[in-house]
């Protein structure tokens, strides 16, 4: 494979191949055929650019993560929710990781990133403070309002229905990830840095989980007409 | 009054790059403008993720030309304004334009 195929298929996984290919003709077109050192240069900050909002948002969801598990461990064992209240926990902490990613990622605007915290911060507040019903009857009728809302337009449901779904695939492979791993330790000879290697790594998992479960959804339900146009000749009319 | 997507600096610049282009607007042309009229060339991604987020929000349309040699048999994606990012560039200048006027920055003189 040749410097500029290298280079094509690398961007071509962090965008769709056409804009791959116009964006690496475009470098070969500014002198990269030439210039090696500046067609590189051009390529590593493209890259950096494409992947730069995902990378800060998985930061602010591990950020967002850590800063739970920290306050759980100390102030809210006194106030531990019944067992019933799991699969709740559970759904919350894909959500809780998902809002910071996804408002990162697609900024406040999108109505993916508002629907999530829409959700996210009633659901948090009520069920932190499951044992206040002052707090979580509010909380309870301010989410389902917004899933009622949110089902009443054809755009809204098709956001819900995107959020459910990432919720549904980040659960599942969290799980997945926790499976997989306990799974591995059970096999491998024991060892204590293996584990603690597993047990270290497991938040960044959940965190990718999530995040990849909502860039999932958000491009197959929210984005099905960000393709690009059909070809047309150099010396064609404008579009639009 | 309609709202527009109001556009940030950067994109302003592209936006109006694009629309001095006309129908030779990507990706090469994009930044040769912006540099002969700013001074400054932009960094190819900082460009190609202003592009991708004005496509995001509607200001601008991207279509694909024809395969060239001199791009290895790559093609060329053209990039035209559309009419909400005309409206939302006008509403965006204007705004500045409101705000100079009657500014007195050089002595007596009026902007």
């Amino acid at each position: 494979m040749s410097n500029k195929a290298w280079a094509e298929w690398f961007i071509a996984r962090l965008a769709d191949r056409d804009r791959a290919a116009s964006i690496i003709g475009d470098l070969l077109e500014s002198g990269g055929e030439q210039n090696l050192v500046w067609f590189w240069w051009s390529v590593l900050g493209v890259v950096l650019s494409l992947v730069s909002r995902n990378l800060v948002g998985f930061a602010a969801a591990f950020l967002c993560a850590w800063l739970s598990s920290v306050w759980l461990r100390t102030d809210y064992p006194a106030h531990l929710p019944p067992w019933s209240w799991t699969p709740v926990f559970s759904v919350l902490s894909v959500l809780c990781l998902a809002a910071p990613y996804v408002l990162v990622r697609y900024g406040l605007r999108d109505k993916f990133t508002q629907l999530a915290l829409a959700l996210c911060v009633p659901a948090a507040v009520g069920v932190f403070y499951w044992w206040v019903p002052l707090v979580v009857l509010p909380c309870v009728l301010l989410v389902l309002s917004v899933v009622v809302f949110s089902s009443v337009f054809i755009a809204g449901r098709k956001v819900l229905l995107a959020l459910v779904g990432a919720l549904a695939f980040g659960y599942a492979g969290i799980r997945c990830a926790f499976y997989l791993a306990e799974r591995y330790l059970e096999l491998a000879s024991p060892s204590v840095t293996r584990t603690v290697v597993v047990q270290r790594s497991l938040p960044f998992l959940c965190v990718a989980m999530a995040a990849a479960a909502c860039e999932l959804m958000h491009h197959f339900l929210l984005q099905p007409n960000r393709h690009l146009n059909e070809p047309r000749g150099d010396s064609g009319t404008a579009v639009g | 009054m309609a709202r527009y997507s109001s556009p940030g600096e950067f994109e302003q610049i592209v936006l109006l790059a694009i629309l001095r282009l006309g129908d030779n607007a990507y990706g090469v042309t994009i930044r040769a403008e912006i540099a002969a009229c700013t001074g400054r060339a932009p960094a190819p991604g900082a460009l190609y993720t202003t592009l991708d987020r004005m496509e995001e929000k509607g200001l601008v349309q991207s279509c694909l030309g024809d395969p060239t040699p001199r791009r290895g048999g790559r093609a060329k994606r053209y990039i035209v304004v559309t009419r909400k990012g005309r409206l939302a560039v006008v509403a965006a200048q204007r705004s500045y334009q409101n705000l100079l006027r009657g500014l007195r920055l050089f002595g007596g003189a009026h902007v």
